[in-house]
């Protein structure tokens, strides 16, 4: 896998992918050979963010079942001492090679010991850092993990090319989301982005106030968001309106 | 706004290239080690500053905010006379394929340790709006992996053209991005800023005048 063309064909290969999940399916073939056998990648959550947050763009190809599950419920992501390492990091390590922290030992002990009763004994994680700063990253785990440190740069890169395109396919299909407000919803949130209430926007638009609460609820849907200003901001960030 | 400049203009533009020179002296010696290009009178200038560089020079108010060099592949540059090694395919060799080098975003105006900040952002945007100005939809870089991630997400196409190597305690890999004018739409709706940043100057603008008018 090390040699120039293998990974030139391993790059091919995830970067043909047509959803986030052949992407990945086709990394983790990659990396089978040297005992990874299971991934996690995922954007990182901010210490700040909710749980509900911490599971936004998260996927994983072939997790041991009902790790990922403990480990999001339990709010690891926040003390696992790999993802507190990813933080200061710009190429991949192994998870062995994670320092504990100061204060939170026993803690992170427990999570390591959990995940090697999943069966994930040891694995290579790989920081991604985002265009806007925040960090992802793509994690591989295994019970027999054996990578030549040869080959950690190669894995490096071609996890690389397969986050960059499970991101670009995911944005593509959040665009296409977008794209599908109706006219009317764009309207009724172009007036409630002036600052308008229900019934300013519904007298505007000649439309009753549960009418245009009914298209500012769907638009919402729509875009992921939580609340009207959620709403508002994101339409602004797709283009919707501007 | 990002002026460039013909590589046969320096002297004639002394002031920003006094300027230019030392704030690459004083971000890739002083600040990120390299000593190899070290040189005692603090002005950082190497073999490949000649007629035939490209020169693009990002400013805020005035301000030298941020600065990259492109280097045509039909000519000496960093990959074929420094770097021949850390190459697995042969090199692009014509005048379409360029090699951009020297990147770097003045202190002053970097968001963060990893944020691609405006400036830097507004530089990727320059080269891109050159490049298609130029007829070049193609340009080379040595940059760290991290790097092919984020010019994913510029709607760029990067292909490796050798493996990640060691140099000084930096990670590189030399690749080649391909870009369009799609990719352009994408940086400037990442910039929020759709409006041309580029301006060139100069030679360059004299020639395109007369290229103009013919």
């Amino acid at each position: 896998m090390v040699g120039f063309t293998k990974v030139q064909e391993a790059i091919e290969a995830v970067t043909q992918g047509g959803t986030p999940e052949d992407v990945f399916r086709e990394l983790l073939k990659i990396v089978e050979p040297y005992g990874l056998t299971n991934l996690i990648a995922g954007t990182m959550p901010s210490p700040r963010s909710t749980k509900s947050k911490a599971k936004q763009h998260l996927w994983s190809e072939r997790h041991p079942p009902g790790w990922m599950e403990r480990y999001l419920q339990k709010g690891y992501v926040f003390d696992d001492p790999v993802i507190r390492r990813i933080h200061g990091e710009l190429s991949a390590f192994r998870w062995r090679d994670a320092p504990l922290s100061l204060g939170i030992e026993s803690r992170q002990r427990l999570i390591m010991n959990e995940a090697r009763d999943f069966g994930l004994r040891d694995g290579l994680a790989v920081p991604i850092v985002l265009t806007d700063g925040s960090l992802g990253s793509v994690s591989f785990g295994g019970s027999h993990v054996d990578v030549p440190p040869e080959a950690v740069g190669a894995i490096n890169l071609i996890a690389i090319y397969a986050m960059g395109r499970a991101v670009q396919l995911r944005t593509e299909a959040e665009i296409g989301a977008r794209a599908r407000l109706t006219p009317r919803e764009v309207d009724a949130l172009r007036w409630a982005a002036e600052g308008k209430t229900l019934s300013q926007i519904g007298t505007c638009l000649g439309i009753s106030d549960r009418t245009v609460e009914h298209h500012l609820k769907s638009a919402a849907v729509k875009l992921g968001a939580a609340n009207r200003a959620h709403t508002i901001a994101e339409a602004f960030r797709a283009g919707l309106i501007t | 706004m990002i002026q460039i400049y013909a590589g046969c203009d320096v002297d004639r533009y002394q002031d920003v290239f006094d300027e230019v020179f030392r704030f690459r002296h004083e971000v890739f010696v002083e600040q990120m080690g390299w000593e190899d290009i070290r040189r005692c009178d603090g002005r950082e200038i190497d073999q490949f500053d000649d007629a035939f560089a490209v020169h693009m020079v990002a400013t805020r108010n005035g301000q030298l905010a941020g600065y990259q060099r492109m280097l045509s592949m039909g000519r000496p540059n960093l990959l074929s006379e420094i770097y021949p090694d850390i190459c697995e395919l042969e090199l692009p060799s014509g005048d379409d394929v360029w090699e951009l080098t020297r990147y770097a975003v003045a202190p002053a105006f970097r968001e963060g340790k990893r944020a691609t900040g405006s400036v830097g952002t507004e530089l990727i945007a320059g080269f891109v709006e050159w490049g298609l100005a130029s007829g070049i939809y193609k340009v080379v870089i040595e940059f760290e992996p991290m790097w092919v991630f984020r010019a994913m997400g510029l709607g760029f196409l990067p292909r490796p053209l050798g493996l990640p190597s060691e140099l000084g305690d930096q990670t590189i890999v030399p690749t080649e991005v391909t870009f369009d004018q799609r990719t352009l739409l994408k940086i400037r709706a990442a910039m929020q800023q759709h409006e041309p940043v580029i301006q060139f100057m100069g030679t360059l603008a004299e020639q395109r005048r007369t290229a103009a008018a013919s």
